[in-house]
């Protein structure tokens, strides 16, 4: 990269920061959002609507444990496990806690404090707290890429009456 | 409330003496993973700007990318190896970095930073300071760097001033 090149960017990068307000106004924000949103409730039918045929799920903190790891490639084969995960597993709900969130060039990310419910043959629920990294890519309008990085290690796992609605 | 005596106070204070003792010492004896401990020092090479340190601890086919730049910067910020890397890095420009870390842990070789960034551009750009909420992750194998991946809130950056 040649001098120049460098300063461009450097100045790009400044230029950004500068003129932020003109660059806030994204769609790509509300439909990583919808999605997210969908997502959240274990919805597959919105899911698979905003999801790109050759979407990929990657699930990047499950490469070392045990079941994992959860990684799929494609809208159909992505459908399928969030479908697998709510009617097998009883996975309703994976509430987020935002504490960070934004995006840019159609990559929105969210670092959160997650809660996860599985319903149980007994009525209980079976519930996962920890942090998690989000992150949501959009291209022409439809999810490209959905990657988590939870905190698996760091979580807890406890039994719990369900959630009131 | 009844008044202790003086040997009650004292026996009180060594006990809580003991505990923080003990609690210092069990914080102390969990162990640093391998993983983490070449993702701090690697983080804070590059905090530091210390471009040998990062350098050597660069996998050969590593790479350094920031999805959040694709679609805003004409060069985006996507390199592999370590040359390539260190001279990206250096054409920002840059002072210095302040990573102020909020939140931070491991998973599957990876260690995840969410952090908020002071990064203090150089004397071409009349030093002046920028702070960006950011999430690092870096992927560590066998002791190295494979890649180091930043979501940068851009456009909720702020200018920081010397008035605050």
């Amino acid at each position: 990269m040649n001098s120049l090149t460098r300063k461009t960017l450097a100045s790009c990068l400044i230029t950004l920061v500068v003129s932020a307000p003109a660059l806030s106004q994204d769609s790509a924000a509300e439909i990583a959002d919808a999605y997210l949103d969908a997502y959240a409730r274990v919805d597959a039918q919105p899911m698979g609507a905003l999801l790109a045929e050759d979407a990929i799920f990657s699930d990047r903190g499950s490469f070392d444990i045990q079941g994992g790891p959860y990684h799929y490639e494609g809208r159909d084969a992505i459908i399928a496990a969030i479908t697998q995960f709510n009617s097998r597993f009883g996975l309703y709900q994976i509430a987020y806690d935002n504490q960070m969130s934004h995006e840019a060039s159609g990559q929105a990310v969210y670092a959160a404090e997650v809660e996860a419910r599985w319903r149980m043959a007994d009525g209980q629920d079976r519930v996962g707290r920890g942090d998690i990294v989000t992150t949501i890519r959009v291209r022409d309008g439809q999810v490209v890429e959905h990657l988590d990085m939870p905190d698996y290690a760091g979580g807890t796992m406890t039994i719990e009456n369900p959630a009131a609605d | 409330m009844s008044r202790l005596h003086p040997g009650q106070i004292i026996l009180t204070v060594i006990f809580a003496l003991a505990s923080a003792l003990v609690a210092t010492s069990s914080l102390q004896a969990q162990p640093v993973s391998p993983v983490r401990s070449t993702a701090e020092t690697y983080l804070a090479a590059y905090a530091a700007l210390e471009y040998e340190t990062m350098h050597g601890l660069y996998a050969e086919d590593a790479v350094f990318l920031d999805p959040t730049s694709f679609d805003i910067v004409q060069d985006r910020i996507e390199w592999q190896g370590a040359d390539a890397i260190i001279t990206g890095i250096q054409g920002w420009g840059l002072a210095a970095i302040d990573y102020q870390i909020q939140r931070t842990y491991e998973a599957s070789g990876q260690v995840i930073f969410e952090a908020v960034a002071d990064v203090t551009y150089g004397e071409a750009y009349n030093n002046r300071v920028f702070r960006y909420n950011i999430v690092t992750v870096l992927t560590v194998q066998d002791g190295q760097i494979t890649e180091h991946r930043d979501y940068t809130d851009f456009a909720g950056a702020t200018e920081i001033t010397e008035e605050g």
